[in-house]
């Protein structure tokens, strides 16, 4: 009788290990399959990103690891193609109206804002970053040094919440260049 | 009993739909609904899924008996999700950046386990094949109707794009509680056509 349950245990588990090895097989011959397709979507993906807020060729490289910060997705290191000083961008997000506000901010090699734009907005107000008032206040962040005393720029009227959002993630964009560049203390009058 | 191919049409897009019937799988038309794009690459999913897994767990069938059989279900569906997610990534990513963590969260849909469980593993391979295709079909088409309702009057477009003039649409029926109400009218108006054509009979 005891054997008999142990034997009906065994088979079951080895029916799991069954369905087990059968899953990871399936799982592991798609990956091989489409492993290089899915590298090549994600590198365009962020082509197309830091393409937003640099011009021209460019190569990049990750550097998220070295500069960890609240809020921060990811930091790249871009080197541009016309032989200039190394620039970078962060992706970084903050809880806005209905959902997150994911913003590409562009950095020279000293910390100083180049540019701002928005990747993806809240559910509620999915067209901010758009309008002609949007953009007037995301060009008002170009110039800010990352170790300045945090960003401050006039709210659009509309979209007072997703203002804040974006101060809050430039900010937080600003916190992971002053790491990565070591300015944290330095603090400069702007 | 040997069941024809309009049997399986019949009890997965009408008797036993998956949604209006069965309400499976219902988290997922929620959060796949606020587009038909969305929509499409999820039903497309569902029914690759459902037939694959169905075939696996019928040929398998003999063996996933006893206390692990449910988890042998669900790691079985879990392993055609991944591979699924997985060609969705390479070859759909806008869909795969839209969709997120809901076409990975698949692999816990209800509407697969109960399939197995009610279906293929009593059931030969052809006929839990085709228990799958015409099911999945069930499923995406209660997606879709839900996702036409939402996307036409929450943002008036379809597909993307304007097909009602400068009509914007009604905003909530893009948000969270938009997806309960016209799943709910969805569901409302299938049992209502349901049980006129049951009466007629």
């Amino acid at each position: 009788m005891r054997n008999s349950k142990e034997r009906g245990a065994a088979f079951s588990a080895a029916a799991f290990c069954a369905a087990v090895a059968v899953a990871v097989a399936v799982a592991a011959a798609v990956h091989i399959f489409t492993a290089s397709g899915i590298a090549k979507n994600a590198d365009a993906a962020v082509r197309a990103s830091i393409g937003l807020v640099f011009d021209g060729d460019f190569e990049y490289e990750d550097v998220t690891d070295r500069c960890p910060a609240e809020g921060v997705e990811s930091v790249y290191r871009v080197e541009r193609g016309n032989g200039g000083e190394d620039s970078y961008c962060v992706i970084s997000k903050a809880k806005a109206y209905g959902g997150d506000l994911r913003l590409m901010t562009g950095f020279t090699c000293d910390g100083v804002i180049t540019s701002v734009k928005v990747l993806s907005a809240g559910v509620e107000s999915p067209d901010f970053g758009r309008g002609a008032e949007d953009k007037k206040f995301l060009a008002s962040f170009g110039g800010t040094p990352a170790d300045g005393e945090g960003v401050e720029v006039d709210a659009v009227p509309g979209y007072a919440v997703d203002s804040e959002a974006a101060v809050r993630a430039v900010n937080n964009a600003c916190a992971a260049v002053r790491t990565l560049l070591g300015l944290d203390g330095e603090v400069s009058e702007q | 009993m040997k069941k024809g191919i309009s049997y399986f049409l019949k009890n997965g897009l009408f008797t036993s739909n998956p949604v209006p019937v069965q309400l499976l799988g219902l988290c997922f038309v929620l959060a796949a609904s606020s587009s038909l794009k969305d929509a499409l690459v999820l039903g497309a999913a569902s029914v690759l899924v459902l037939v694959c897994s169905g075939v696996v767990i019928s040929l398998l069938r003999g063996i996933f008996v006893g206390r692990f059989r449910v988890c042998a279900y669900l790691v079985t569906a879990a392993g055609f999700v991944t591979a699924v997610w997985l060609l969705v990534r390479a070859y759909l990513p806008s869909a795969d950046a839209s969709l997120g963590v809901y076409l990975p969260l698949m692999a816990v849909n209800s509407l697969f386990l109960a399939r197995a469980d009610a279906f293929a593993s009593e059931n030969s391979p052809a006929a839990s094949a085709l228990d799958g295709v015409f099911m999945g079909l069930g499923y995406a088409a209660a997606l879709l109707a839900t996702a036409f309702v939402r996307e036409l009057f929450g943002t008036g477009r379809l597909f993307g794009y304007s097909v009602l003039g400068g009509f914007d649409g009604i905003r909530l029926l893009s948000l969270p509680a938009g997806a309960f109400i016209c799943l709910g009218c969805v569901i409302a108006a299938f049992r209502y056509v349901k049980r006129k054509t049951e009466e007629k009979k």
